[in-house]
């Protein structure tokens, strides 16, 4: 019983994961200028991140070590300090991203600027993984992060026309505007193929002590977690493709958000809409100023967790404290959370092959995972999911510069 | 054993089972007719950015001294002093009573004790 | 007596030579043994590219790398053998068709979990 209690659990910390400022913005802005059209791009970006997610939970499952203590082990020192730099880099932006996110939501919510709401927002986050244990923010934060499901009920009232949204799950080409169409499949899958869930995942593995007896959970909360994650997201293209597409509106001012359940379900809808970015974005900040506390913190040897008091890994726990500050400090001076987002995602894309592929050598390496390393089919996914991310490293920043011009 | 993948880069513990580092350099004692000794392994930050340039370390090491007695100079642990615990492997030392807690005891005493609550 | 120390991170991935110049291949791993009461390093274990080996023989073995060709065989050498009196310039002592068969590479060794 405790165990079903968990795995549920697990789906709605995946789906808190999942849904974010970058897959709500993507899918959203996607929706409103192709349509149904770039579902595939979500979908594709789901599977990719269901997979990447179930090997780092069998991987701390089995070996009893976290993705991050095998880079260094593995691979030493050199390269480990340059995928730190790299992820750090990187999702320092992606944490500023999601910091404006609850920002934005706030000053949809109170009519006050995103600069004030920088601090405080930085505050709240710092109070959550100060005083409180994984559990309670795994499982806190997640459970009001089903308030998303909204998107799910707006998109079903909306009465889309199943035949053609199923027909946006077959990749297909753009009729126009090519280089906005793949620059925007580039960020979906930046959104959603982010190195900070695995690398989260697999520390969490070790917060909850998990073992091999748990293996099939992590498969059950891997598939099902991200999976219903994808489907949220692509409820908001679909509100987005039915509401904007229509009259040829882009999705460029976080401030269209709202737009997309209160034709709906009125008022209700926009605080519905407001509290979904508010959450899912506080969410995310959690997350990934912890997963970059867990990269360094473990690389280098020293004491971890949140079930620790900050007393006893002191390193860690200043460690999230900082960047969580610094993510700030760009709402702070006033840059766009959009802006943010689109610039983190392609950044994002650009940086996978460096986790990703050293990622698939550990996960064949018998002396971490015994009998459990990955079947053929799973380096089959793991190599064309580094292939995919090396096309994107090379395509998504000279993109980003073209297609969102 | 295989120092390189069994011992280099390895997580290292104290004699309570608290973690103290990882394993960034291994010392060996060359000998006119005898194989190379296995005497030490170094846990420092001067160790580890040696790995990425000599240069480095080498400006780093005086700002090292800063943070107390025993550093500002790689830390060595004699290999009789080590045996494998599990994933680890623990030094039969307690490490508040070496220069690796410096730096987390520094931080702990000018700064997260005076935050309340912790 | 002056001590001569070595660091093995300072020697992982430097290059060997033999005593006519060529290249015997890149130090990968150093076997340890309790030799008379202590540990000490009883065999190199050289490979060619430095950053693939320590990758291992994990990507080697993947099916699809060995269609990409062989690397250099790799070898194990005896202690002895090998010159560390200039650490970033190790020597054979010897000559290349001098030393012993290379190994397989199904004997790697493991890590302990």
């Amino acid at each position: 019983m405790k165990r079903i209690l968990d795995i549920a659990l697990g789906i709605v910390t995946s789906v808190g994961g999942f849904l974010e400022i970058g897959s709500i913005a993507t899918a959203a802005q996607a929706g409103a200028s192709f349509g149904f059209q770039l579902a595939w791009a979500i979908a594709l970006g789901t599977v990719c991140i269901a997979f990447l997610v179930e090997m780092g939970g069998r991987f701390a499952a089995v070996s009893k070590h976290t993705i991050a203590d095998a880079m260094r082990e593995r691979f030493g020192v050199p390269f480990f300090t340059t995928l730190t730099v790299v992820m750090l880099g990187v999702s320092l932006l992606v944490l500023a991203a999601e910091v404006g996110g609850v920002g934005a939501a706030l000053k949809m919510a109170t009519g006050l600027p995103i600069p004030v709401w920088a601090i405080p927002v930085a505050l709240v986050a710092w109070g959550l993984l100060w005083y409180t244990t994984f559990g309670v923010i795994e499982n806190g934060v997640s459970i009001l992060g089903l308030v998303t499901v909204a998107f799910v009920v707006g998109a079903v009232k909306l009465h889309p026309n199943y035949g053609e949204v199923a027909r946006g799950f077959i990749p297909s080409l753009p009729k126009e505007d090519a280089a906005k169409y793949w620059f925007t499949a580039v960020s979906i899958l930046g959104a959603s193929i982010s190195p900070y869930l695995f690398f989260f995942y697999s520390s969490g593995a070790i917060e909850d002590k998990w073992d091999e007896t748990y293996l099939w959970s992590n498969r059950a909360i891997a598939t099902i977690g991200m999976g219903f994650g994808g489907f949220l997201s692509v409820a908001v293209l679909v509100l987005a493709a039915m509401i904007f597409h229509p009259h040829n509106i882009d999705v460029e001012h976080y401030q269209q958000l709202p737009e997309l359940l209160s034709p709906i379900l009125g008022r209700p809808g926009f605080w519905l809409v407001v509290a979904s970015l508010a959450i899912a974005c506080l969410g995310a900040t959690l997350e990934i100023a912890l997963a970059l506390a867990y990269l360094v913190a473990q690389g280098l040897g020293w004491t971890w967790g949140e079930n620790v008091k900050p007393r006893q890994d002191a390193r860690f726990c200043l460690l999230y404290t900082v960047l969580v500050f610094a993510a700030s400090i760009f709402s702070l001076v006033g840059v766009d959370p959009l802006k943010m987002t689109q610039i983190s995602m392609s950044l994002t894309a650009a940086s996978l092959p460096i986790g990703v592929l050293p990622f698939l050598v550990l996960m064949n390496d018998k002396s971490y995972l015994h009998d459990h390393t990955n079947r053929i089919a799973g380096n089959i996914v793991v190599m064309f999911i580094s292939l995919l991310a090396s096309v994107l490293a090379i395509i998504s920043i000279p993109l980003q510069i073209v297609g969102s011009s | 054993m295989n120092l390189v993948s069994e011992v280099l880069d390895e997580q290292l513990c104290d004699s309570k089972g608290k973690p103290a580092g990882r394993v960034d350099g291994i010392v060996l004692e060359l000998r006119d007719d005898k194989p190379p000794r296995v005497a030490y392994v170094e846990v420092s930050p001067i160790t580890f950015l040696s790995r990425l340039s000599r240069r480095l370390a080498w400006w780093y090491a005086p700002r090292d001294r800063r943070f107390g007695e025993g550093r500002g100079v790689p830390f060595r642990i004699p290999w009789t002093r080590l045996t494998r615990s599990g994933p680890s492997l623990q030094m039969d030392i307690d490490s508040e009573a070496t220069p690796i807690v410096a730096v987390e005891d520094w931080l702990r005493r000018h700064i997260v004790e005076h935050i309340p609550g912790g | 007596m002056k001590i001569l120390e070595v660091h093995v991170e300072r020697l992982l991935g430097r290059k060997v030579i033999d005593s006519e110049g060529r290249t015997v291949g890149r130090i990968e791993e150093m076997r340890a043994e309790v030799v008379d009461g202590e540990l000490a390093v009883t065999e190199f274990h050289l490979g060619s590219a430095a950053l693939l080996e320590r990758v291992g023989s994990v990507v080697i073995q993947l099916p699809l790398f060995r269609l990409f060709g062989s690397t250099k065989p790799a070898r194990n050498v005896p202690w002895n053998l090998v010159d560390l009196s200039d650490p970033r310039h190790p020597r054979l002592r010897g000559r290349l068709d001098e030393i012993g068969t290379p190994i397989s590479r199904s004997d790697r060794p493991s890590r302990p979990s």
